[in-house]
């Protein structure tokens, strides 16, 4: 009888270790990803300050249909021709930088500011935009990403980033698939108002 | 009874002179000059030996005087060139020579036209080396009387590579977007070599008329140099080239020697108009030594061996060029540094990148470190002129890291030098938590907005995109 129960115990071990073998090695199809975010909701307020400056004040919301994290947050801010130096009452590359700034395009003067819980880094990234990084999943929102610039406001690109990892999860194919989608796919792109190039950039819609 | 006799008196004079005085047409001879008589084999103008061909008329038995040659009489060559299809049949006109017998004048018994003097004839025609290819007919007259025909075949030209015409291929460190695959695959050269080559005959000889070298073949192969470039894979027993020969031209062979060189050797006819030669190769790898073998060949016929030119080899330069390698030191120095790992067994060759990704990842580290206080930890990058990284085993088919082609990847390696994981480990700052790896990713972006990572197991691929993916 024991040796019995002890068989049966085996059997059942060896079940069990097929079982957890058969889950390893169920690797997902990359065709099959989706790191949406195009349900996020990016708005801004801005307004006057009492030194001149105006400040733009963004927030942006990831509704919990979205399936990817949005890991960062661009706005575009260069400009074709380099501004005149501006005296700013504050440091004008505020902190987040992980590079010389003068290896940025010219863009327009700028504080980028994270208030405390908003982003992990922000900055002026090397093609003159600025940048958060959020790390936002779906059902989440994030306020207090501002920018302080002495330029008006004007009609601005803006780009949502993915973060998207590549585990061992994934069975990649050994040939390119163009039904295979990465990064670029799920980037989102759209318009907002932000410190525009004098004379150049659009006014943002009233 | 007397006229009888009187009869064969005559006939015995006139054949007693004929006996005493022939003209005999000799047969050919080759050399440098008259005296150095050497007789044609098969009747084959040998001209890689000798500089002319001879004919001669000899005169046998005169001893005193040529009285019976009147003065102003004029003995001629005529050289033709017959046409040669299937049956030869007599051709044009190439060329003539004549000299005139002026009769005794002054001193001289026997006074001749181009100025010798004496009973002997000495006059005589020659052909020289660098006439086409072809049959031809060597006519002796006195007057307008043919004394006698030979016939000749001069030897054929050996063809040797005259010119030789190769694109080079300078491979852009340009690399599609990181989207649809896996960053894991080759990339393929997509770029083909025109070359070509024209073909002369050796020696002195040259000529502007088409079609001097009938039948000439040009053959051209790669192959490669083993192990060259870092390309430890490339060292199987064909040692072929990396690419095949494209669309051929009528008349083309691919592999004429053996089908073991798998589209690598192409042979075809040169145009009967240029004597050029043109094919189209499409390299399969780039930054291995490449090297293209001309030969030219023209085969056996009924009455000439095969002849073949000696075989010239030229580089083909398909590379990815001013990559830079990185530059390694102790960890703990101030300077700037990283450290490539051996992936895939090629240790230290694998080290190269663009002085663009370079400068990105000197950032890089530089801000990891400054946020850390650990460094980066690097594996492999590119090879010195870049291509395929390989697995080591030998096979051409298995690539260790085929992405690392262009100097634009490096893998980062998923614990930095303080053995922290990046996935695992959490950045908090600001109020916010990200992996380690997110803050990477994007920094990386934000130092080159064309900057991808892609986490792959155990290593994060880095990738800088050229701009033409954006």
């Amino acid at each position: 009888m024991s040796r019995l129960i002890r068989l049966e115990a085996l059997l059942a071990s060896l079940a069990v270790l097929l079982c957890i073998d058969a889950v390893a090695v169920e690797r997902k199809d990359p065709r099959t990803r989706d790191e949406d975010i195009s349900g996020a909701v990016l708005s801004v307020d801005y307004f006057a300050r009492a030194d001149g400056l105006i400040e733009y004040v963004y927030r942006l919301e990831s509704p919990p249909t979205n399936k990817g994290i949005i890991l960062d947050l661009d706005i575009e801010l260069a400009c074709e021709e380099p501004f005149a130096a501006v005296e700013l009452p504050f440091p004008a590359d505020a902190q987040g930088y992980d590079f010389p700034p003068q290896d940025a395009v010219p863009h327009t003067p700028v504080a980028v500011i994270g208030d405390f819980g908003s982003a992990f880094s922000y900055g002026i990234a090397s093609d003159g935009s600025a940048s958060w990084g959020l790390f936002l999943k779906p059902g989440e929102v994030r306020d207090g990403l501002r920018l302080i610039s002495p330029a008006q406001p004007g009609t601005r690109n803006y780009k949502l980033i993915p973060a998207m990892d590549n585990d061992e999860s994934w069975n990649y194919p050994p040939q390119p698939d163009p039904g295979i989608r990465w990064i670029d796919e799920f980037t989102v792109s759209g318009t907002i108002a932000a410190p525009g190039c004098p004379g150049v950039t659009q006014p943002p819609p009233q | 009874m007397r006229r009888l006799i009187l009869t064969a008196l005559l006939w015995f004079a006139v054949v007693a002179t004929v006996d005493a005085v022939e003209l005999r047409v000799s047969e050919l001879t080759q050399g440098e000059a008259l005296d150095e008589s050497i007789p044609l084999q098969n009747s084959i103008f040998d001209r890689d030996s000798h500089g002319r061909v001879f004919s001669r008329v000899e005169i046998h038995g005169v001893t005193s005087e040529l009285n019976y040659i009147p003065a102003g009489s004029a003995f001629t060559w005529r050289y033709y060139q017959d046409e040669v299809d299937g049956d030869a049949t007599p051709g044009g006109l190439l060329g003539e020579f004549s000299v005139r017998y002026l009769g005794p004048v002054g001193n001289c018994p026997a006074q001749w036209s181009d100025g010798s003097c004496g009973l002997l004839l000495k006059v005589w025609s020659s052909i020289s080396r660098c006439i086409p290819e072809g049959r031809y007919r060597v006519a002796a007259l006195l007057d307008d009387q043919v004394l006698g025909e030979r016939v000749f075949y001069p030897s054929r030209f050996r063809p040797v590579i005259e010119s030789v015409n190769i694109d080079g291929v300078r491979v852009a460190p340009e690399l599609p977007a990181m989207r649809g695959h896996s960053p894991l695959q080759p990339t393929p050269v997509n770029s083909s070599v025109r070359v070509g080559g024209t073909v002369g005959p050796e020696g002195a000889c040259r000529t502007t008329d088409a079609d001097w070298m009938p039948g000439t073949l040009v053959q051209i192969s790669s192959r490669i140099e083993p192990g060259s470039g870092g390309h430890r894979h490339f060292t199987d027993d064909s040692e072929i080239g990396t690419g095949t020969f494209l669309a051929p031209n009528p008349g083309d062979v691919l592999n004429p020697r053996s089908p073991s060189t798998r589209d690598t050797a192409i042979e075809g006819p040169v145009d009967r108009e240029t004597s050029a030669y043109r094919a189209t190769y499409m390299p399969g790898v780039f930054g291995i030594e490449e090297w293209l073998n001309y030969r030219a060949r023209r085969p056996a016929s009924e009455r000439f061996p095969a002849l073949t030119s000696p075989s010239q080899s030229f580089p083909i330069d398909i590379r990815v060029a001013d990559l830079v390698p990185i530059p390694q030191g102790p960890s703990q120095s101030n300077q700037f540094h990283l450290r490539p790992g051996d992936l895939c067994g090629h240790g230290q060759s694998a080290r190269f990148v663009t002085s663009e990704m370079l400068s990105v990842l000197a950032d890089l580290e530089r801000a990891y470190r400054h946020r850390f206080g650990q460094r980066l930890a690097f594996g492999a990058a590119s090879l010195p002129s870049g291509g395929v990284i390989d697995g080591g085993a030998g096979d051409r088919a298995s690539p260790c890291l085929a992405g690392h082609d262009r100097g634009l990847d490096i893998d980062l390696r998923a614990f930095d030098e303080g053995g922290v994981g990046l996935r695992e480990s959490t950045y908090q700052r600001n109020g916010v938590s990200v992996p380690r790896l997110f803050y990477l990713t994007s920094t990386a972006r934000r130092i080159n907005p064309a900057m991808q990572s892609v986490p792959e197991g155990s290593t994060i691929h880095l990738r800088l995109r050229s701009d033409r993916d954006e």
